[in-house]
């Protein structure tokens, strides 16, 4: 279910769920179930930070209005 | 003399200085002249003379000016800036040169100066005006030439830094008369992206170094104008360390070059990578101490265990002290000695009724500290 988040927000999950571990009102239960989501999360963005490639368009605006198509530099 | 005040020179030099200094035309002026008896000291201060057909006045440069500044040389049609002070050991006024450029960059600059005064007085380069810009963008903007290496700079360090980042270029002409037009137009084409497809977090807005006369394009009003417009925030690279142009007082933020530009807009990727594995270990950590307080309490739990087991048994042996004491308060022999008797017959049944003997029968009697026999009478 991280498969189709960005990182932005594996990244705001990732903090959330550490900042809820850290508030201590959970449940042993509950905490590690905490920490098995921080571990996935954390997973997700560094493999999404290896892998990315940087991504280029080119905008314009023609008859059809606003435009974009792959740059290639 | 009489009734006046006499002076030492010291005095009048030091009022002289003072005139000098509270004057405003005197404390930032610009000057053009031609640059004559020009040194340059060990010390790195460099000494000149400016004139024109009328009139010179001496000029200095100090060490730490001089180094960011080119250095005219004797016969130069120069524009210099700075102010106009009392030397006293000497009892010249010179000027304290801050910037000097040859005359044709020089009507430039007052042009740029002008401009620059202009739109400040107006409040367009106010610091309220500048927004932030995001930690970790998830879309940029790029306004540059599609063939100049400013484009090639700015995409491998974004392509290093961040990759994460999607780009989306909008090419303008960075110099020359179709510069400013198509540089605001390519800021406004850039603003519709983003309020009607995909919002954007910020637009670089960047040019290669080149001489002054090729930078001129950012020093346009109308560029100024459209940064400032801009809903999306604007970082300006343009040039070199050395260049400040008006679009760079408009953007909310100026980086020195393109590449500088990149590299602001954007977090660095490893320490992005360095901040996931921190809160990773901050959530194990987290967890661990969360197991180790459980097992504290455990082993307290444990321990109260173990402390109230004893309690009890204790609790028992003093019921069971409590029923021997009634049990003894209940013994036979207490009874006897406090003077009772029991009385058996030789078959050893206990004699509890007159009826159970006859005159003659013959009887045994227990006291407490021993026993007789007797025999009934009557």
């Amino acid at each position: 279910m991280t498969e189709e988040m960005t990182f932005e927000q594996l990244y705001a999950e990732l903090e959330e769920t550490v900042r809820r571990l850290e508030a201590g009102n959970c449940s042993l239960a509950e905490s590690v179930a905490l920490f098995e989501r921080s571990a996935q999360l954390a997973e997700r963005c560094n493999a999404l930070l290896d892998q990315a490639e940087l991504r280029v368009r080119q905008v314009s605006e023609g008859p059809a209005g606003l435009a974009d198509r792959p740059f290639a530099g | 003399m009489p009734g006046q005040n006499v002076y030492s020179v010291g005095e009048i030099t030091a009022y002289l200085k003072a005139r000098f200094a509270e004057d405003a035309l005197l404390s930032d002026v610009w000057l053009s002249g031609e640059v004559s008896n020009f040194k340059q000291h060990t010390s790195g201060h460099c000494y000149l003379t400016l004139k024109d057909a009328n009139a010179s006045i001496r000029a200095v440069i100090w060490r730490t000016t001089a180094q960011r500044l080119t250095l005219p040389r004797d016969g130069d049609a120069v524009t210099a800036h700075g102010y106009i002070s009392v030397y006293e050991a000497q009892g010249v006024y010179q000027l304290y040169v801050d910037d000097i450029r040859a005359a044709g960059a020089g009507r430039l600059w007052l042009e740029f100066e002008r401009l620059r005064g202009r739109l400040e007085a107006e409040g367009l380069f106010s610091p309220e005006r500048k927004r932030p810009l995001p930690a970790r963008p998830e879309r940029l903007g790029v306004v540059t030439s599609a063939t100049g290496a400013a484009l090639r700079d700015i995409l491998r360090t974004l392509a290093s830094r961040y990759p994460l980042v999607d780009v989306l270029l909008a090419p303008a002409v960075v110099q020359g008369e179709q510069g400013p037009p198509t540089i605001v137009a390519a800021l406004a084409l850039l603003n519709r992206w983003s309020a009607e497809r995909e919002p954007l977090d910020a637009i670089i807005l960047a040019r290669g170094g080149g001489s002054i006369e090729e930078l001129w394009a950012f020093n346009d009003e109308r560029v100024a104008r459209a940064i400032v417009a801009s809903a999306v925030p604007v970082v300006t690279g343009v040039g070199h360390e050395t260049d400040f142009t008006i679009a760079d007082f408009a953007a909310d933020q100026r980086a020195a070059t393109p590449t500088a530009a990149a590299a602001l807009v954007t977090p660095d990727g490893r320490e992005i990578a360095a901040d996931v594995a921190a809160l990773r270990s901050a959530a194990a950590q987290q967890l661990a101490q969360q197991l180790a307080a459980a097992r504290q309490n455990l082993e307290h739990l444990a321990h109260r265990v173990r402390r109230a087991a004893p309690d009890r048994i204790h609790a028992r042996r003093q019921r069971v002290h409590g029923i021997q004491l009634q049990m003894a308060a209940l013994d036979v022999n207490r009874v006897l000695s406090r003077g009772y008797a029991i009385i058996t017959r030789p078959d050893g049944a206990v004699v509890a009724s007159v009826g159970q003997v006859s005159p003659g029968d013959a009887i045994r009697a227990r006291l407490a500290d021993g026993s007789f026999d007797a025999t009934v009478t009557s």
